[in-house]
């Protein structure tokens, strides 16, 4: 029996949450998606999500204030960073923060899908990801 | 119970890692207390030792007793310091200052010029511009004292057992590398090691009587044993032999004590 | 999981603790053992790829090409087995090549010159003093190969991630050290970096492909899609174009292929 998982995506682009939004409810998650990073921490402060799904460059709060953010909130929740200016240094820097994964834009359709599927792994929650797409943008 | 040193650039973070080491160890971290100790002790302004310390010497400093005695005073109050074992020193040469004693771990931290540059900026509040040259001329400096003085390259990672990238590791895992690789054997003050420090010491405190009345004198000590080694003719030899006899009365640890002339000094002489 | 590469000023020393690394931590290793899966792979025979990782690098002619396209094949068939994961790699240049590759640990091990020197000194029956005058020709040898193959000084400390001398510290230690720093989160692998060591292992393979017809081609790969650059005159532009896209879009994880032909004055197309 498949479960839901419950993903927070932060995207300072409106087109990513609509895009990647339905496409991830698809394969068995339920998306927040947030524009604005301070909405996305005070309901992130109200939830503890699975996953939370952020871009690294962000107006006021980037995605690394979030991931500290969420590692002190709920150690639990799997957190994926995403971005367009992907560098060794700053790929390091988040894993050492305790991202659980890290991805450049752009990115294939699959590449988000099966690290949901990791994430979802190692939470112990049984998500059904066959036969599901998402377009990449 | 280990002598760390920790060599940097300037801005590379090089005494915050040595802090943080000292603080995990409880050593004591030093670095301008030892040109203190030495303007104290021999009576010259602190700022006359920094210069000597910092800058490459100049061509009339060959000549003059200036720098070389200088460094002999500087040599002095860091192996005082090291006798007492347990210190982290971060101040500048220490790896070169602590030659010949066999149980110091010798680091290097270099860091991203880009960040050196930034950490330069915002303290100082200057230009980028400004900020790069003053670094670059920084390094250049230190090379070139290094080169003048013991003809070695500080960039040479061969003259350390460890070189950290701190941006490639971070704050925290190089300090815990440095404290790991200090508890090694190989690091710790044997009596053998104990003995080295304290002839070192004797030989400097001979060196840095010396270093007023003459900058061609080298001088060894083993075991209590002091040789003073010099190019210069018999007037001068008789008074070394002169001050000789003094100093063995007054220096603490010399056993014994000959003036050698016209017999080249060995390499680790100071 | 993770790559950890080494490279060291001593063959021997390098390729024991690569061993031992790859034991500690249940990782394949790979060494100059790949260079006969090199020679069969490219038709090339062994002894001209160990030729090409160590000979001074000749300035013109063929023999530039061959050690050129010799080490692209190299380098083809490691970033092969790279992609693979839990490796540790020695003696094939990689340390010039896996480069900002965040889940790769690159680590310089220095041989301490002394032991070096007197290893060399009874192995050639030489004296010391041309022992060490051999240890520094080597040096800039190597300087001179990886500034020429890669625009890289791998003798420069700052290319690494850890300087370690053996001087001091034992092989043991110093396999210690690298299997603590090679477990730190931020060397473990990720999309992002794995990715790259895809495109990386397919350019190469692209490039190693294509360097026999065409000896001046540059490439990029980002995902399946693969940029191709290289010099000709205009009136070939159009056919050298369609024939380094019909070679390459079949090649094994290209999707797309971009092909950019630069005007060159003085190279003729091949």
């Amino acid at each position: 029996m498949s479960e839901r998982l419950s993903v927070l995506l932060l995207d300072d682009e409106p087109i990513v949450g609509k895009r990647l939004g339905p496409a991830l409810g698809k394969i068995g998650c339920d998306v927040e998606a947030f524009e604005d990073p301070k909405k996305a921490l005070e309901r992130i402060d109200q939830k503890n999500f699975d996953v939370v799904v952020t871009d690294i460059r962000m107006g006021e709060i980037d995605g690394m204030q979030v991931l500290d953010h969420v590692r002190t909130k709920s150690p639990r929740t799997r957190v994926i960073l995403i971005t367009g200016y992907a560098m060794m240094e700053l790929a390091r820097e988040a894993m050492e923060k305790g991202a659980f994964d890290f991805i450049s834009k752009p990115f294939k359709a699959n590449d988000l899908r099966q690290v949901i599927a990791k994430a979802a792994r190692a939470l112990g929650v049984s998500v059904d990801f066959e036969n599901a797409t998402i377009p990449s943008r | 119970m280990a002598i760390i040193t920790i060599s940097r650039g300037s801005y590379s973070k090089g005494k915050e890692a040595a802090e943080k080491v000292a603080a995990r160890l409880g050593y004591e971290c030093i670095s301008r207390e030892v040109l203190l100790d030495a303007s104290e002790r021999f009576d010259i302004p602190e700022v006359r030792l920094i210069r000597a310390i910092h800058d490459a010497p100049s061509i009339l400093d060959r000549f003059s007793h200036g720098k070389p005695a200088f460094m002999a005073y500087i040599r002095c109050a860091l192996l005082r310091r090291a006798q007492k074992d347990n210190v982290v020193y971060h101040g500048l040469a220490g790896h070169l200052l602590l030659k010949g004693i066999p149980h110091v771990l010798k680091v290097r931290i270099i860091a991203n010029l880009e960040d050196r540059v930034k950490s330069e900026m915002s303290r100082e509040k200057i230009s980028e511009e400004e900020a790069r040259s003053l670094i670059l001329r920084d390094d250049q400096e230190r090379r070139k004292w290094t080169r003048s003085l013991y003809g070695l390259d500080p960039w040479d990672s061969a003259l350390y057992d460890l070189v950290l990238h701190i941006h490639k590791l971070t704050m925290d895992d190089s300090v815990a590398f440095i404290c790991e690789a200090a508890k090694l054997k190989q690091f710790q003050a044997t009596p053998e090691a104990r003995q080295k420090i304290d002839d070192l010491v004797t030989a400097c405190e001979v060196k840095a009587a010396l270093a007023n009345e003459t900058v061609d004198v080298s001088v060894t000590c083993e075991f209590g044993n002091v040789l003073i080694y010099t190019k210069s003719g018999e007037r001068m030899q008789h008074k070394l032999q002169e001050m000789a006899r003094k100093m063995a009365q007054e220096i603490n640890g010399i056993h014994h004590i000959e003036v050698h002339s016209g017999v080249p000094a060995p390499a680790h002489a100071i | 999981m993770s790559i950890i590469i080494i490279s060291s000023d001593s063959t021997e020393k390098g390729e024991e603790i690569a061993h031992k690394t790859a034991q500690a931590l249940d990782y394949a290793c790979l060494g100059r053992e790949l260079l006969p899966v090199v020679a069969d792979q490219y038709g090339i025979p062994t002894d001209k790829l160990e030729w090409a990782l160590e000979a001074s690098p000749p300035s013109w002619g063929r023999s530039a090409g061959l050690q050129r396209r010799c080490l692209a094949y190299i380098q083809t068939t490691t970033l092969g087995e790279l992609v693979k994961d839990n490796r540790v790699c020695h003696g094939l240049a990689a340390h010039l090549y896996v480069v900002g590759i965040s889940h790769a640990l690159r680590v310089r091990i220095l041989a301490d010159p002394a032991e070096q020197a007197r290893e060399i000194s009874k192995r050639g029956s030489v004296p010391l003093e041309k022992a060490r005058r051999l240890m520094d020709r080597q040096r800039k040898l190597r300087q001179r190969w990886s500034l020429t193959h890669y625009q890289l000084n791998e003798t420069d400390p700052s290319q690494y991630d850890l300087v370690i001398s053996l001087s001091q510290i034992n092989t043991d230690e110093a396999i210690k050290i690298i299997v603590q720093t090679a477990g730190y989160r931020r060397f473990a692998p990720m999309t992002y970096s794995l990715r790259c060591m895809e495109d990386a292992e397919l350019a190469c393979r692209v490039r190693a492909g294509l360097l026999e017809t065409f000896p001046n081609v540059k490439v990029r790969a980002e995902g399946g899609t693969v940029i191709v650059e290289t010099k000709g005159t205009r009136q070939n532009k159009l056919k050298k174009a369609a024939a380094i896209k019909e070679q390459v879009q079949n090649m094994e994880g290209v999707d797309y292929v971009e092909v950019h032909v630069k005007n060159g004055l003085f190279k003729k197309a091949p």
